[in-house]
């Protein structure tokens, strides 16, 4: 049984759920930041032992799965999201979810944008990244 | 009017037909959460022209719908849903100084309740939860959902209008410029329901929405 986990074992764990590799480094410093509950049930879904039975604001963690068809990992954000910041969790989840449709377009637009600005872009270089170890 | 069906990228969070039982459910389970959190509230600085466009919105609401907007809705056919909502979004957009969106507003077990495509200068809605809904004891509460959605949606036609027009609405440099970040390194909320919501764009577009919800409903 793993206390630690990688971001290589991270990614392999999550292969078929189809993230892309900034998703998956994204949600891994995500995981990282979780309450040390909820840090603990996730490495413990990664070793294997199964989804956590508890109950946060009323709900399990299988409804965000089974009822509201989030992936795991999703469905382990809004648990630690509904046990660090209710009001906010509960406000969004009570709504369907509008989409907004990022094109390539649009990251020109915004690129030409910064560019022309010469504004600091919030994306983080990626060599700045914390990628150590998930742990409990 | 309605326009012809597109099968949309699958991105929605849950499927639209489940939507109204999930959200149902959760009322149901925590009570309706209708007032902007705090914590949210905070993370978004309006300017005086986005509190001088709620308010012109509110008025906008009770101009076309009156004091009881989910009761006009409720007892309304669908073909006046639909046309009420694309009024509404018309006017919006005008409001707004978005004179190049095209607006969709349609009925399926398809579509998503909301979305915006600013590439097509396309926004389309989706109304099934005010015609499906009707018997739910959380009916107002789908109303202003829809009505929220609209406002969403269009505010962020306006986060990129401003991006591409320099002045427009008056929003500052920092603002346009973490607008514009944020398109490079969006999060769905198909990844990261948190994530997605935190994010420059959507805060901003939940807060500006919310509170002028708040005002009418």
């Amino acid at each position: 049984m793993f206390k630690r986990i990688s971001y290589k074992q991270f990614s392999e764990f999550l292969i078929e759920d189809g993230y892309t590799e900034a998703e998956l480094r994204h949600l891994f410093k995500t995981v990282k930041s979780f309450d040390k509950e909820i840090k603990k049930w996730f490495i413990d879904w990664v070793n294997g032992e199964g989804l956590p039975s508890d109950e946060i604001e009323d709900k399990k963690i299988s409804f965000f799965i089974d009822e509201m068809k989030l992936k795991p990992v999703n469905a382990f954000i809004v648990m630690n999201w509904l046990k660090t910041d209710p009001e906010t969790a509960k406000y969004v989840l009570q709504r369907e979810v509008p989409v907004l449709e990022i094109t390539e377009d649009l990251k020109n637009t915004a690129q030409e944008y910064l560019d022309k600005h010469a504004a600091e872009s919030s994306a983080q270089d990626a060599s700045e990244e914390d990628m150590s170890d998930l742990c409990e | 009017m309605l326009m012809a069906l597109e099968i949309l990228i699958p991105v929605t969070v849950f499927a639209i037909g489940a939507g109204i039982k999930l959200i149902s459910n959760l009322i149901s389970t925590w009570g309706h959460k209708n007032v902007t959190p705090e914590s949210l509230r905070e993370q978004v600085e309006l300017s005086q022209t986005d509190h001088e466009k709620i308010d012109e919105t509110r008025e906008l609401i009770r101009d076309m719908f009156g004091d009881n907007v989910a009761e006009k809705f409720k007892n309304a056919s669908n073909v006046e849903r639909i046309n009420m909502i694309n009024e509404f979004a018309h006017s919006l957009a005008k409001l707004y100084g978005l004179d190049d969106v095209d607006i969709d507003v349609v009925i399926d077990n398809v579509s998503l309740c909301g979305y915006y495509c600013h590439s097509k200068h396309q926004a389309r809605f989706n109304i099934l939860a005010l015609t499906n809904g009707i018997d739910s004891p959380n009916y107002a509460a789908l109303v202003k959902d829809m009505l929220d959605t609209v406002i969403h949606e269009l505010r962020h036609a306006v986060q990129f209008k401003t991006v591409e027009n320099d002045g427009f609405w008056n929003v500052d440099d920092e603002r346009r410029a973490a607008w514009a970040s944020n398109v490079k390194n969006y999060i769905s909320a198909s990844t990261d329901m948190r994530g997605y919501m935190q994010q420059p764009l959507e805060a901003d577009a939940y807060v500006f929405a919310g509170l002028v919800m708040e005002g009418v409903i």
